[in-house]
């Protein structure tokens, strides 16, 4: 009975190989029977000798950082079965049943032109194509993001410069983008060997994308809901869920976490960050000041459409401002 | 809008008989009058406690026999609001210092009478006056504290529109000269100087209204108030109920401004101007019409009151689209023109926005409210409101009160938003 391994290597990079009876090496050295491209896996970090019943004994061949099994610990020989997974340096190695059931396949459109032959793209492997998918992801985002805040500084101004104004906007966000993208993917160079400069411009350009389009949208929810105390809350978690998804998002390209821990570290960050803005603006909020603060958004709507109150609905609304300066009075 | 200066930093005195004063060639040489008059105007000064250093000149005379003075309340201003902060002193002739004590004030009318231990001293008796324009009168006083001087100037009425009654002296006040007397030749006085606009346009107060204070301290059966501050909040409601009363009474007239119309003039006492501007670099066209009233009342260092304007701006466009439109029309209401003041004399501003309808017209409305710290239940208010659901075409309106109490402030805005269409 044979088993089936998968070597899921620190980039993500995923090989799966059959053991038929033969004893097999892993390791970085090009001798190896299966090769990985980790720089914590010896030349030749381990041998896998499968028994016949389903199990294959895993043994470590000196190695620099051993063989971590599924408890966490460091061990020299294991025998593994169909389930197990295990870590040699930062390579996973998952043991597979061959008889695993597997979902059917998706049916694909057919090519519009028939005659056209296979484009060449099909035989290209598959590290290839997500390279391609992340670079093009990158830089629609980015020409989007640019554009959308082109097009926003133009809206929103409405003096005979607009256009050089817009164009100024748009380059002052794709130097910031670039920056942030840069400093991330030399994060990622130095932790997982690659720069992933491209993914991490993606993802940078999703989050903008969609905080520009949360403040849009903040903007109407304060001209229909005036004085409301959604508004304030849902800005803030808003805030704080994009920026949550932005750091576990660099880290899925920038670091070999799991998952989860990614999240975690996301989570913690935007907390931290948050907890400062909002400490800052308390403290501020105090302090005395002569010049009224008020929202003042206004937005193109028919009459019809715009939820209003009546002047007495309003004047009744104005008598708790006035307790409230009464009290400012008090201190 | 811009005030007057007062005249801080300032004093001169003389006396009156209700005799007419006729605009006529003078016989009298000013230095005359001024060696008649000069003993009874002094220069007060109220110095800040800790550093021994004075904080305002102003001038004064003397109005009775046993050593009242008559200044104006601007220049015991710091004295009242802060009594632990500061002393107020009178200057003699001589240039000896001599404690004073504040016996009453008009702060409507910008009047201080104070008490000196000064017996038996020649004043200038108060009593009513008529003045012909173009009489030639004379005011003492400690201009930027460079010793008593006299200014010859020429009398020029009462001021119009002006609910608080102020004369018009066209002569060349200065800063230290505010409480002292402008006399006629005669010795009668006329008025109290009080501000300048420069340019020798200056205002005095009519000795009528000090005469007013001095029988209202001199009554017997007075209640003196708890303390002067108490005095004077309660004199500030007293003015801003009957100064308000009349305003948008009965029929509220309206004025057309493009597609809309706007309350205008709400009482005989305001001043309306309207203005107009087009220009090329601008994808907008605007009209402005703005009324205001000429009173104010000095309270105490940047702080007035008294103060009520209406502000209507009409703003349209041929050339943006609505989004783009609206953003302007965003920043245009957003512009902040309310009136400034310190911390301990007002609280911070407190703000409340709705989208409110009237018959039929939807509109932004945001008021803000702040309040008097230490005159009691007195708020200034700023009402904006923006007009809402036309494409191409906004108006932006602001009405602003200063020292009303809040009944007032519900009223009046109310009434405003009622006659927005």
């Amino acid at each position: 009975m044979s088993v089936v391994i998968e070597v899921i290597q620190p980039d993500g990079a995923r090989a799966r190989h059959r053991l038929n009876g033969a004893a097999l090496t892993l390791g970085r050295a090009l001798a190896n029977d299966i090769i990985v491209d980790d720089p914590y896996v010896d030349a030749t970090h381990v041998r896998l000798t499968p028994d016949g019943d389903g199990t294959v004994i895993v043994e470590d061949l000196e190695s620099v950082n051993g063989i971590v099994a599924n408890d966490a610990r460091r061990e020299s020989r294991i025998v593994a079965r169909a389930g197990d997974t295990l870590r040699v340096g930062r390579t996973t190695i998952r043991f597979r049943d061959p008889n695993e059931s597997v979902a059917p396949a998706l049916v694909d459109q057919p090519p519009v032109v028939a005659t056209e032959p296979a484009p060449a793209t099909v035989s290209v492997p598959r590290a290839r194509r997500r390279l391609v998918t992340e670079t093009s992801l990158g830089l629609v985002l980015f020409l989007v993001v640019m554009a959308a805040y082109a097009f926003n500084s133009w809206l929103g101004d409405s003096s005979r410069s607009s256009a050089s104004e817009a164009t100024s906007v748009a380059l002052g966000v794709a130097i910031a983008l670039s920056v942030w993208a840069g400093l991330w993917s030399i994060a990622s160079r130095v932790i997982v060997h690659r720069f992933h400069f491209m993914g991490h411009l993606a993802i940078a350009s999703a989050i903008v994308l969609m905080t520009l389009l949360w403040s849009l949208m903040e903007t109407w929810l304060q001209f229909l809901m005036p004085d409301s105390a959604l508004d304030g809350v849902s800005s803030f978690v808003v805030i704080l869920g994009l920026l949550a998804v932005l750091v576990a998002a660099h880290l899925s390209l920038a670091s070999t976490m799991s998952r989860r821990r990614q999240w975690r570290v996301g989570a913690v960050v935007a907390a931290v960050v948050m907890a400062v803005t909002a400490l800052a603006a308390l403290t501020k909020d105090d302090s005395f000041s002569d010049v009224p603060k008020f929202p003042a958004v206004l937005k193109p709507l028919p009459p019809r459409f715009i939820p209003a109150k009546s002047i007495s609905q309003f004047e009744n609304a104005t008598r708790e401002m006035k307790d409230e300066v009464d009290q400012l009075a008090k201190k | 809008m811009r005030h007057p200066n007062l005249l801080l930093v300032s004093a001169a005195a003389l006396t009156i008989a209700a005799q007419p004063i006729a605009a006529q060639e003078s016989n009298v040489a000013t230095s005359d009058v001024f060696r008649h008059y000069a003993d009874r105007v002094v220069k007060i000064q109220v110095v800040e406690t800790g550093s021994a250093a004075k904080a305002t000149i102003g001038s004064g005379f003397f109005a009775t026999p046993d050593g009242e003075l008559v200044t104006n309340y601007h220049v015991v201003s710091k004295l009242i609001n802060s009594p632990d902060r500061y002393r107020a002193e009178m200057i003699d002739l001589a240039g000896a210092a001599h404690p004073v004590r504040i016996l009453g004030v008009d702060v409507v009318d910008d009047l201080a009478l104070l008490a000196t231990e000064a017996h038996e001293h020649s004043f200038f008796s108060l009593g009513p006056v008529k003045v012909a324009q173009g009489a030639r009168l004379y005011s003492l006083g400690h201009p930027e504290d460079l010793g008593l001087s006299i200014v010859e100037g020429t009398y020029n009425g009462y001021l119009p529109h002006a609910r608080q009654p102020r004369l018009h002296f066209t002569g060349a006040l200065n800063h230290g000269m505010s409480g002292g007397p402008t006399i006629a030749e005669d010795g009668h006085v006329v008025g109290i100087n009080v501000a300048t606009e420069g340019e020798e346009l200056s205002f005095l107060v009519p000795v009528e209204r000090a005469l007013a204070l001095q029988r209202r301290v001199s009554t017997p059966d007075s209640q003196p108030p708890a303390t002067t501050l108490a005095q004077v909040g309660q004199q500030l409601r007293d003015y801003q109920d009957a100064y308000l009363r009349d305003m948008f009474a009965g029929d509220v007239k309206t004025v057309a401004l493009g597609p809309f119309h706007v309350p205008t003039e709400p009482a005989s006492y305001f001043r309306c101007w309207a203005d107009a501007s087009r220009r090329k670099e601008m994808p907008y066209e605007s009209v402005t019409h703005r009324c205001s009233t000429d009173d104010y009342v000095f309270i105490a260092g940047d702080q007035s009151s008294g103060v009520i304007s209406l502000d209507h701006q009409l703003i349209s466009t041929k050339t943006l689209n609505a989004t783009r439109f609206y953003s302007l029309y965003s920043t245009i209401f957003r512009r902040d023109n309310t009136p400034g003041g310190e911390e301990e004399q007002v609280t911070s501003w407190r703000c409340k926005t709705e989208n409110v309808r009237n018959a039929d017209t939807p509109m932004r409305a945001v008021l803000c409210l702040r309040r008097y710290r230490k005159l009691g239940t007195l708020y200034d208010a700023v009402l904006k409101v923006a007009v809402l659901g036309h494409k191409d075409v906004g108006l932006v309106s602001t009405l602003s009160l200063s020292g009303v109490t809040f009944e007032n402030v519900q009223r009046l805005t109310q009434r405003y938003l009622e006659h927005i269409s």
